[in-house]
């Protein structure tokens, strides 16, 4: 069997990845977050079974890859207010409370763990750094949010 | 959405002119008048800062290791090039050592005033470092 061009068809993956699942997540730290999932703890390597089931599994990989670290390169770009924002839209969007996850987020700091391979370090160090950031303005505009709401019911 | 085959664009931008200088941030922070948001943003920048300092210098020693390689082999040394090479890192490297110092003493305010100063910087070691490698090997390919 002869296979296409090597790059064209991790492309390809690429492509029905953002076509197929990316597209339907709702903000760039949802997608972070998705896409690190994908990743194995152990071994570094990614898997996804759909995009596995179309495409070889080693090019799958390499399409979550590169997905992943453009999507951080993206979300490490933004302003603190735009991703202030995009941390509101993801703990908007989790059937827990918005308080419980903004207090998990900040003790157990998961969003290290969505950080690509390789990537600079000051920019990973910028990131994770507007992370908290992000977390303690929501926590406090929630805080102050709540009395308000209180008032009016 | 497309992937990037090179280095991001994205990356080179913030790399060459660092997001963390910028005012934009500190303005918005500074909008939502909290003392402790505001106290944990100047301690974060400042962090960010200093590992992006340290990055640099990191840099500018591994281009330097590179180029004394380089040069160790080569046959037909330019004393002049050599001396303003090595003039060029020593003052790469004093100057990161002032801006690790401004950075502690001074804050991120004061950073934002530093920001093109950085960039230059930046662009610089960029410079001599792509100056490094090819003089050294043309000479050599030159008596081959």
């Amino acid at each position: 069997m002869v296979y296409p061009d090597k790059m064209t068809t991790v492309e390809q993956a690429y492509d029905d990845l953002s076509r197929r699942s990316l597209s339907r997540i709702d903000g760039d730290l949802a997608r972070l977050i998705y896409l690190a999932s994908t990743r194995d703890y152990n071994t570094g390597k990614y898997h996804h079974d759909g995009l596995a089931a179309r495409f070889q599994d080693e090019i799958a990989g390499q399409a979550l890859e590169l997905a992943h670290r453009e999507v951080f390169l993206q979300i490490a770009a933004r302003s603190l207010e735009e991703l202030v924002h995009q941390v509101e839209v993801y703990v908007s969007s989790s059937p827990q409370s918005r308080e419980e996850v903004l207090q998990v987020w900040q003790k157990l700091e998961p969003y290290r763990v969505a950080l690509p391979v390789d990537v600079n370090i000051a920019l990973a160090q910028l990131f994770v750094s507007n992370i908290k950031l992000a977390l303690a303005i929501l926590r406090r505009r929630y805080r102050r949010q709540e009395p308000e709401l209180a008032s009016r019911s | 959405m497309r992937p990037a085959k090179q280095t991001s664009p994205s990356l080179a931008r913030t790399f060459l002119f660092p997001v963390f200088f910028s005012r934009g941030d500190w303005e918005f922070v500074h909008g939502l008048g909290t003392d402790d948001i505001q106290r944990l943003f100047k301690r974060e920048r400042k962090n960010v800062a200093l590992v992006w300092v340290r990055q640099i210098s990191a840099m500018i020693k591994k281009a330097m290791r590179e180029h004394a390689g380089v040069a160790r082999q080569s046959k037909n040394l330019e004393f002049s090039t050599e001396i303003r090479i090595f003039a060029q890192f020593l003052t790469l490297m004093a100057v990161c050592g002032i801006l690790s110092i401004a950075i502690q003493t001074a804050g991120p305010l004061s950073l934002a005033g530093l920001a093109h100063f950085v960039q230059r910087l930046s662009l610089r070691i960029v410079k001599v470092q792509g100056s490094f490698q090819p003089a050294p090997l043309v000479k050599s390919a030159g008596h081959a």
